[in-house]
């Protein structure tokens, strides 16, 4: 009796499952009009040849699995982590037929990369690839960044009850309003909009820098997909510093900066909540955090005497240190510049901008300036009440979308993700030092694979260790799920086993 | 044409938004541009 319930519940996450899949395989039409408009037909068929392997996988799963019932959360938040790896798996099949990549893991880890708007590549002579192919890269860093579940929400599945934990799973935990169907629409509507107005300024900066027009639309759409997504992939090897544009980078700026705003940020200050932005816990944050550190940086390469003059010291300190924040990862300077240049205390800095990230429910990863909000509040609140008399009651509050009380179950829930990024970061560590490199280097790197930043030191490359490339691939997911999704597939496949033994 | 923009904004309340929010990323970069040279300023004076 019990067995037969467990089967069910794998049909329901097969079932759907295969419905993001099938989600997932309409996007491929994109490159596919790509490389024929710009006549790359070899690149066109091996989209084609892509589509159809991950809509047969998709409508495999779809008919060996069956809804049987309402999904539970344990099935949102196992079919968001099944349907990652599996998306992982079939959209590195154009990468691969490329032949611009050494292995299939290296796809992988690209794709695996862009999905959760990390950044990091492992492709090989990127600035002579095909026009479908870095639409396929900074597509997948875009859809990453909206989740490619909430992507099949939009398309297929039903607001009901159920279709929440779907949500949940993919590390989004905000309701914009009591649908989830309707949240999930506003959210792709949104990012279309922005979509629209960012491409058309990156583009007109492109031409007036000298680009062609179709090179500077083409340049201005991807570089916006990955601004906004807070992923960090670019069309050129030496990413946004190519462009050798202050306005390039200002555009840029701005639009990594508002994409790592929380979606009920957006969507309040959109229906005329303008206040929200000035009053919002995780906003109030995240601009704290980063005057402190912008401080920090500044003194640190003074100090060093690493640029010349102000100017230098804004469009390269400043501007990879706000890349770090909101975890997008764009460069103005070489990888190298960072360990020969930027000396200990930059580097500390740097590290724990990418710890700490952009907002919660937006495309950024990170700790989240929410938690650390509210964590900040905790202590605040245990420190009053150490000087108050036992007998005096201590109420914090804070602003987030209203005034809430902070309850200890909010602190609990906090606390518990930073610590697992904690851990998971020092483990990762350990692994990279063990694999040869050095400390500062390893913890830079590390950092920016755990918050889904994306700027390197130059660890991350197609010959570092394999077993280190499984380690970041299993690091960018569990960093941009979130760890609940992972820990409830776990508990899951616990249960399984135990069962099977019985 | 900006009287064009600026009418099209009045009627928007999305385009408001939207606005605000380029703004406010840009007075945060501002505040962090200041807070970047201060700290240039007092590590060359110290």
């Amino acid at each position: 009796m019990k067995s037969s319930a467990r089967l069910d519940d794998i049909r329901i996450i097969v079932y759907f499952s295969g419905k993001i899949l099938i989600g997932m395989s309409l996007i491929y039409w994109i490159p596919i009009f790509t490389s024929l408009v710009s006549g790359e037909y070899k690149v066109m068929f091996d989209f084609i040849l892509s589509f159809g392997l991950i809509l047969s996988v998709g409508a495999g799963f779809t008919l060996l699995g069956k809804a049987i019932k309402r999904p539970s959360w344990t099935h949102g938040m196992v079919t968001a982590a099944v349907s990652w790896i599996m998306a992982m798996i079939l959209a590195a099949f154009p990468y691969w037929l490329s032949g611009h990549y050494l292995s299939y893991l290296d796809c992988m880890f690209d794709v695996m990369s862009g999905l959760t708007t990390t950044g990091l590549v492992m492709i090989q002579d990127l600035d002579h690839i095909s026009n479908g192919l870095n639409m396929w890269r900074h597509l997948l860093t875009f859809v990453g960044g909206q989740g490619i579940v909430v992507l099949a929400l939009a398309i297929f599945v039903d607001g009901t009850g159920g279709s929440y934990g779907f949500y949940v799973g993919e590390g989004k935990d905000e309701r914009l309003f009591p649908s989830v169907t309707h949240t999930v629409s506003s959210i792709w509507r949104i990012s279309l909009v922005y979509l629209v107005i960012g491409t058309a300024l990156l583009w007109v900066a492109g031409i007036a820098i000298g680009l062609s027009p179709g090179r500077a639309f083409l340049h201005g759409l991807w570089v916006y997909m990955a601004a906004w997504s807070t992923g960090g992939f670019a069309p050129m090897s030496q990413s946004i510093l190519y462009y050798h544009s202050a306005l390039y980078e200002l555009l840029t700026f701005l639009f990594f900066m508002v994409g790592s705003f929380n979606f009920a940020l957006h969507s309040a200050v959109i229906r005329g909540n303008r206040k929200e932005l000035f009053r919002n816990i995780e906003t109030l944050s995240f601009g704290t955090t980063m005057m402190i550190l912008s401080f920090i940086v500044g003194w640190a390469l003074m100090k060093l005497k690493v640029y010349p003059g102000i100017g230098m010291l804004i469009r390269k300190g400043y501007y990879q240190l706000a890349s770090a924040h909101t975890t997008t990862g764009f460069m103005t300077i070489y990888a190298n510049q960072f360990a020969n240049e930027w000396g200990n205390v930059g580097l500390v800095a740097m590290v724990v901008a990418m710890l700490i990230g952009g907002s919660a429910c937006s495309t950024a990863g990170g700790f989240k300036g929410l938690r650390i909000g509210i964590l900040f509040k905790a202590i605040l609140q245990d420190t009053k009440r150490l000087l108050n008399p036992s007998s005096a009651i201590s109420i914090e509050k804070f602003h987030y979308h209203g005034e809430r009380t902070l309850a200890d179950q909010q602190v609990r829930n906090a606390a518990s993700i930073v610590l697992l990024y904690v851990v998971m970061f020092t483990a990762v560590v350990l692994a990279t030092c063990a694999a040869g490199y050095p400390i500062m280097e390893s913890i830079f790197e590390v950092a920016s694979i755990t918050g889904n930043v994306g700027l390197t030191i130059g660890v991350t490359s197609p010959s570092m260790p394999t077993i280190l490339k499984y380690i970041y691939i299993f690091v960018m997911w569990a960093g941009r799920l979130e760890f609940m999704a992972i820990l409830a597939s776990i508990g899951f496949a616990a249960s399984l086993f135990k069962r099977s033994r019985r | 044409m900006v009287e064009r923009i600026k009418a099209r904004m009045e009627a928007s309340p999305a385009a408001q938004g939207i606005a605000a929010e380029l703004l406010f990323a840009l007075a945060l970069g501002i505040a962090g541009c200041l807070m970047i040279v201060l700290g240039a300023w007092i590590a060359d004076i110290l």
